[in-house]
């Protein structure tokens, strides 16, 4: 693997994402719905974080998938991607190069979310630190359904059911017990209970593990449709 | 060393054959034509050449190296224009090269000598989307060109452009053969193959049925063997091309009443047409 390479492919995708706008809201709507929402709305019966909470979660099982799935779909369709790959660059590289660029991307909305939620110090690192294990658990969805589609037609059509399992299932459980209970084994609902449930202190190990086990999954379907399917 | 060689390759598709013991060789500073109709077998071949396809049987190399062994370092010796364009339609033309300059790691005036080259430096900020068909595909070109490439492979390279950017196109791949590269070049128009390639083949039916330079397989199926005279009086006549019908000949410009000669030699469309039945489209 080489680090230049990773490089040419991230900068290309950060010049192209600005440019970009179905992508780009992507990255820019929840932030600022959660910050729309948390400034207009102040009930006493609502925490200050809800919020900023709600919006964060869908924002974990939501952009990654759609931003990766997407990018793969349209250079599939225009040809862009076999031609990096016929200039030797490997789909390891060109992968990391985009998730990299995704997950930096991300955590920038992130941050601007924890922000909004007042969250500082310790706090601050937990919100990303979570936030961030269900970012790289949808990247590996997402590059699942960017593998196994053939263009950007395919890969929307897949990745809407996907992510809104993953964005909603988390909302819903708050008004069905049954939503609540069969969701507990998706990892963005886990997420949604680590933010909800902190401080750090009161954590348990169960959601950790059932998020591990989410992404050791979808690490293993990743791989084996990437060894099957390539790029 | 060649700079292809193309050793006994057959490649099936779902039990169908589409090339069948394919063997061939490129010198550097050739610019070698496959030719044969749509779905011939021409892009699987380039595929297999540049290592992306692995044959059923028979070996490629390029530059001395089996196809299937290139390391990223030959890659760098190698230029591709394929059927898609493979651009970013949101990035400018500067933009596109850039991220192929740095895969390869130049230096930024390689990118705007390749511009240049092609035409297109004073649209270096243009997006693609700006660009017109023609300037897209020299834009490849310079994509394909810039790292200065040992082989160059055309995947139907003009295909669909006015006749203007064809010849301006044509003369940029004279001027790299110039250089020493070796052009490997499919299409299906014929003009293009006579007008610009030291050798053919011909493509049908996964089988090369001639190889050679364009005025050899157009000689070799000259069977009238005749020349077509038009006088200034707009006469026309057909005589056998033989030593009887030299006098008549040296007569007409004698008096210098020829306004043009014609010879019989077929285009290598209509040898393809005469070999296989089919035309070339």
């Amino acid at each position: 693997m080489s680090y230049h390479v990773i490089k040419a492919i991230f900068i290309k995708q950060y010049k192209d994402t600005l440019k970009n706008i179905s992508i780009l809201i992507q990255l820019i709507m929840f932030p600022a719905i959660s910050i729309v929402m948390t400034s207009s709305i102040q009930v006493s019966e609502i925490p200050s974080q809800y919020f900023v909470i709600l919006f964060a979660t869908m924002y974990v099982g939501m952009t990654p998938i759609i931003m990766i799935s997407n990018i793969m779909g349209e250079e599939k369709e225009k040809g862009s991607l076999k031609m990096l790959m016929m200039s030797n660059v490997k789909p390891t590289e060109y992968i990391l190069g985009v998730s990299l660029f995704v997950m930096v991307g991300c955590l920038i909305g992130l941050f601007v979310m924890a922000m909004v939620g007042g969250y500082r110090g310790i706090e601050l690192i937990t919100f990303v630190g979570i936030c961030s294990l269900g970012m790289l658990t949808s990247i590996f969805l997402g590059s699942v359904i960017g593998i196994v589609a053939k263009d950007q037609i395919a890969s929307n059509s897949l990745s809407v059911p996907a992510m809104l399992i993953c964005s909603f299932v988390p909302m819903l459980s708050m008004f069905n017990e049954n939503i609540r209970h069969y969701g507990g084994f998706i990892y963005t609902q886990q997420i949604n209970e680590l933010l909800t449930h902190s401080p750090i202190t009161s954590f348990s190990l169960q959601p950790f593990v059932i998020i591990f086990l989410n992404m050791m999954v979808l690490l293993g379907i990743y791989i084996y449709v990437f060894q099957k399917r390539k790029l | 060393m060649n700079a292809i060689e193309v050793r006994g390759i057959s490649q099936s598709f779902l039990q169908k054959e589409v090339l069948n013991n394919i063997s061939f060789e490129i010198q550097k500073g050739e610019i070698f034509g496959l030719l044969g109709p749509s779905g011939a077998g021409k892009t699987t071949l380039i595929n297999i050449i540049i290592g992306q396809i692995k044959p059923n049987n028979g070996k490629t190399f390029v530059l001395g190296k089996n196809s299937l062994e290139l390391s990223r370092k030959d890659y760098t010796q190698l230029g591709l224009v394929l059927d898609q364009l493979g651009l970013y339609e949101r990035l400018s033309c500067m933009d596109n090269l850039q991220l192929y300059a740095s895969l390869y790691q130049l230096e930024k005036s390689k990118i705007e000598e390749a511009l240049k080259y092609v035409q297109l430096f004073d649209d270096r900020k243009k997006t693609v989307n700006e660009l017109s068909k023609g300037m897209k595909q020299r834009l490849i070109i310079a994509r394909a060109i810039m790292h200065h490439p040992q082989v160059l492979f055309l995947d139907e390279p003009t295909s669909g452009l006015d006749p203007a950017t064809t010849l301006k196109i044509h003369e940029l791949l004279l001027e790299l053969k110039k250089q020493g590269t070796a052009i490997f070049l499919t299409t299906h128009n014929m003009e293009e193959a006579s007008s610009l390639c030291d050798r053919v083949a011909l493509l049908n039916e996964g089988h090369i049925i001639e190889c050679d330079t364009p005025v050899a397989i157009c000689s070799r199926y000259n069977q009238l063997n005749t020349v077509t005279i038009t006088t200034k009086d707009h006469h026309q006549y057909t005589i056998q091309n033989n030593k009887e019908n030299a006098k008549v000949l040296f007569e007409e410009m004698q008096t210098e009443n020829i306004l043009s000669i014609h010879s019989s030699e077929p285009t290598l469309g209509s040898v393809f047409i005469s070999l296989t039945g089919r035309e070339l489209i």
